[in-house]
């Protein structure tokens, strides 16, 4: 083994399968019966020295470590003996034919990524009059093209965009029950009835609306106020219990 | 009208369409034209292109056509609008979009199992590109989002549709030594 060929640096190498895959070129190896102990070895000298600077990276190519090596042992343990003939180790050819598979099956994407990569550059080269502006532009896309997850996406990046607003919102919505319990008696020591549709604030709002109806039910069940609704669905009117707005 | 009159109303249309328009669209206004006769018409006009001097051409691209022009005359367009060429798309970028386009529609757990490597921020990367895009969610445990090529993709990629594709070369013996490898020499 010649030192120098481990000069490569690993960023060169789009992961731990296209490093074996230049590994096996390097060696004349024959794709299909890869020599597992030989290629174990320089691949570890590869990844000896690198720094992994990112972890997720690093993790791949530690695990295609783990294969080869485990592969490699396999190998070396002595074959089981069936009278003369040797037996060879089903699972270790298993292992070496996946391997070869993966390997074979990345080859072929990395090889249309080369071409892909001058389609595109012979697709750069001509113009048509409205797509050098239009679709510099990274908004662009297709109406009729768009599905439901198009449109998530760009409403995550509404709400991204827009989050400080968004959180402040949340906090200026947010109602006590104990809140609301003591506004409504603060109200009714001033006035004799309050309209249950008063409560919910002028906007509507549905959270302010649930957390009144909570306050009342509470204040009812402490028997500090009464409730009436004439007809279903009608207005419901809120009163003092008699005694307890004088006593208290 | 005879068919010949066509021609120049064919040119207009493709010449002020913004995308590629496709050949349905021309058969509802060209109408009672057929198909096929919409389709002869735009290869006379293309080989009229070809003859005469013109810098421009017309296109079969995303399922559709389009006026583009010639890659000969890009160097002095490049001057005119003083842009830059569209930055290039990684190699691993490329993997990953190599695997999309012949697998779709495939999840981000199936990419990275075929290049042994985590792919997440390149995926990102390509949907914000806009060449591939969530389609679905595929019905299997989990319901995993399951991603392929946009329109877009077939248009950056001169592409009439996605058979136009070069086919997957099944002999891994000859990728092998046409994929070139000049790491060593670095």
């Amino acid at each position: 083994m010649q030192t120098s060929v481990y000069q490569v640096k690993l960023d060169n190498f789009e992961g731990p399968l296209d490093l074996l895959l230049y590994l096996v070129k390097q060696n004349e190896m024959d794709i299909y019966n890869i020599q597992i102990s030989r290629i174990t070895d320089q691949y570890l000298e590869y990844i000896k020295g690198i720094e992994f600077k990112d972890i997720e990276y690093a993790a791949d190519f530690l695990v295609m470590a783990a294969t080869l090596i485990y592969i490699k042992s396999k190998t070396l343990l002595p074959m089981e003996l069936a009278g003369e003939e040797e037996v060879i180790d089903e699972e270790t050819e298993q292992l070496k034919k996946d391997l070869s598979d993966r390997l074979i099956e990345y080859s072929k994407y990395k090889y249309i990524a080369g071409i892909l990569e001058n389609m595109s550059r012979a697709q750069m080269s001509i113009f048509s009059r409205v797509e050098t502006e239009k679709y510099m532009d990274s908004n662009y896309m297709f109406i009729e093209d768009i599905n439901i997850y198009d449109l998530t996406g760009i409403l995550q990046k509404i709400i991204f965009k827009n989050r400080d607003r968004i959180i402040d919102n949340k906090e200026e919505q947010a109602y006590s029950i104990l809140e609301k319990m003591k506004m409504i008696t603060k109200m009714l020591k001033k006035s004799l009835c309050i309209i249950f549709s008063s409560l919910s604030g002028n906007k509507g709002n549905r959270k302010e609306l649930i957390v009144a109806l909570l306050a009342i039910l509470e204040l009812v069940r402490q028997q500090k106020i009464i409730i009436e609704q004439k007809s279903i669905f009608g207005e419901i009117i809120i009163l003092t219990s008699g005694g307890e707005s004088n006593g208290q | 009208m005879d068919n010949e009159s066509y021609l120049p109303i064919i040119e207009s249309l493709i010449y002020v369409s913004e995308k590629p328009i496709t050949i349905g669209r021309l058969c509802e206004i060209l109408r009672p034209l057929s198909r096929e006769q919409i389709i002869s018409l735009i290869e006379e006009l293309k080989i009229n292109y070809e003859k005469k001097e013109s810098g421009l051409q017309i296109k079969e691209i995303a399922e559709g056509y389009k006026i583009y022009t010639k890659p000969e005359v890009a160097p002095w367009i490049i001057r005119l609008q003083n842009i830059e060429m569209k930055t290039k798309l990684t190699i691993a970028a490329l993997e990953v979009l190599a695997i999309v386009a012949y697998k779709q529609p495939i999840t981000r757990a199936e990419i990275e199992s075929i290049r042994g490597v985590n792919s997440d921020k390149i995926l990102h990367n390509l949907i914000e590109k806009k060449l591939i895009r969530i389609k679905e969610r595929r019905n299997t445990p989990g319901r995993p989002l399951v991603l392929g090529t946009t329109r877009e993709f077939l248009i950056q990629f001169g592409l009439k549709d996605l058979n136009d594709l070069p086919p997957l070369e099944e002999n891994a013996e000859n990728h092998l030594i046409a994929t070139k490898d000049d790491r060593l020499n670095q």
